[in-house]
């Protein structure tokens, strides 16, 4: 500090922190509190030279207080609250600085007081929080798949069951053949849902084939029957003269099972399940010839329209702990969208949802 | 702007110290556009990116950046931070937007 300063700092003190509010704050305090700031602190003339600078100002600057006095550093301003400035450090790196300006009076004169925060560190803490966030995301998604991977071994399950009671009971029965079948496809799901936690780093290329699709809910439904429970009724209504579509079976299998699975929370074991396929016909938004609909209605809860914003997020969920996972639709989505489909919802509280999937006749090209 | 007049003073040169490609090194260089907008012929900035030539930042004596530099005076006139106020940087260069050569 130099000399015949001592009525400037008073004024500071005056700025900065009113009497009114410390009455016992001295004069020397105050100055113990400016040189052991962790902020850095620097006096500017309106010129732009420095007329004091405080220890932290001098580290951020990489300069020692002598040197720092009086450098023409420029007239410190700010628009807003704060600006962003970076400080060179001879051999050093770069720092990033946050400085705030506000008027005051030095050795009466008016001047500028610059307050002075390195942000490098919160910058590099930053970037380690948005890594370890990756890396909580991952393990959640383990989680998720290993929450479906649960739903498609309670199918299979309640398949092998049905398979036994069908065995015990008509042992040349053609049902026989067609559990296994299922029993089978949803093995190779559990396959696939172990390939989206690769995807997760690296995107997995989807491997479009042709899909009988009423064929291929047929088969998932007689599955799921048992899933979801005695309470509730599955129905199917099929349009026979479906188109037959393009897209990766195993994820669409996926895609419907998630479906099905929300339909069952939202009726709490209880209600009317339905899967629809059409021909898409009107649909200003999209070009509606090239695509098939598939609707899954349920009579459960609905959802209002602040839940509706969020459901395709991933992690969002508005079941419990051990519930829910929030990935459900996140997959449907994501699946839909990038095989070149559309998803629509319409729901409203107490109404029961309508999940639409709009999926693409012919494959898009390059995925 | 008048050309006859505008042509009896040489205009202003300043320089614009950033380094990289920052948040606000990119407010500095928007803020620039502005100045040269109000002041048509009477102002130049040159930008000077001290990650490319560091020593030019050196010679000069830029500690921090974005700095916006008058250097053809001693000692410089310099301003330092977020320049997004133009009235107040031309104020600061003896530039008023409204000032007409007498
Ligand atoms: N058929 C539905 N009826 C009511 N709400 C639903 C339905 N499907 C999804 N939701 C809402 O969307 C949220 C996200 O669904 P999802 O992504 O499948 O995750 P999760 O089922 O694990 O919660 C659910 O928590 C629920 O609130
Ligand atoms: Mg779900």
């Amino acid at each position: 500090m130099t000399p015949g300063s001592s009525h400037a700092r008073d004024t500071v003190a005056e700025t900065v922190a009113p009497h009114a509010s410390a009455p016992d704050f001295s004069r020397s305090s105050f100055r113990l509190l400016i040189e052991s700031s962790a902020d850095g602190v620097l006096v500017v003339n309106l010129v732009g030279d420095v007329l004091y600078a405080n220890p932290a100002a001098a580290e951020i600057f990489g300069k020692p207080l002598d040197v720092l006095l009086h450098v023409p550093l420029g007239r410190p301003v700010v628009s807003g609250d704060t600006a962003e400035i970076t400080v060179h450090r001879q051999g050093g790196k770069p720092a990033q600085v946050e400085m705030r300006v506000v008027d005051i009076h030095w050795d009466g004169r008016q001047a500028l007081l610059a307050s002075l925060r390195d942000i490098s560190v919160r910058r590099a803490e930053d970037e380690r929080l948005r890594q370890s966030q990756k890396m909580e995301a991952v393990g959640r998604l383990a989680a998720g798949i290993v929450h479906d991977i649960n739903n498609l071994l309670a199918v299979v399950t309640s398949g092998l069951r049905l398979l036994e009671k069908e065995i015990d009971r008509d042992p040349a029965s053609p049902k026989i053949n067609q559990l296994i079948e299922g029993m089978l496809e949803r093995a190779q799901n559990g396959g696939a849902l172990t390939q989206q936690l690769l995807a997760f780093s690296r995107r997995q290329p989807l491997s479009p084939e042709a899909v009988d699709l009423n064929q291929r809910i047929s088969a998932l439904t007689q599955m799921l029957e048992r899933t979801l429970g005695r309470g509730v009724e599955t129905r199917c209504v099929l349009d026979p003269a479906l188109s037959p579509i393009h897209i990766d079976a195993n994820q669409l299998d996926v895609a419907i099972l998630n479906l099905a699975v929300n339909a069952r929370d939202a009726m709490a074991g209880k209600g009317t399940l339905i899967i629809e396929t059409s021909n898409a016909t009107e649909d200003a938004e999209t070009d509606s010839g090239s695509f098939v609909r598939v609707s899954i209605r349920d009579t459960g809860c609905g959802m209002s329209e602040d839940v509706l914003a969020q459901v395709f997020e991933p992690f969002f969920t508005t079941k419990g702990e051990n519930e829910g996972t929030g990935l459900g639709l996140s997959q449907v989505y994501g699946f839909i969208s990038q095989s070149g489909g559309h998803v629509r919802i319409d729901s409203a509280v107490g109404e029961g949802t309508a999940v639409h999937l709009l999926l693409p006749k012919k494959a898009k090209t390059e995925i | 702007m008048d050309p006859v007049q505008s042509g009896a003073r040489p205009p202003l040169g300043l320089r614009l110290y950033v380094a990289g490609d920052t948040p606000g090194a990119r407010r500095a260089i928007e803020s620039r556009e502005r100045l040269l907008d109000a002041c048509g012929n009477r102002l130049d900035i040159e930008v000077i990116d001290i990650l490319a030539r560091p020593d030019a930042a050196e010679a000069a004596g830029i500690l921090a950046t974005p700095t916006l530099a008058d250097e053809a005076i001693q000692p410089p006139r310099r301003l330092i931070g977020d320049f997004s106020n133009i009235a107040q940087v031309l104020d600061f260069f003896g530039l008023r937007k409204e000032d007409t050569p007498s």
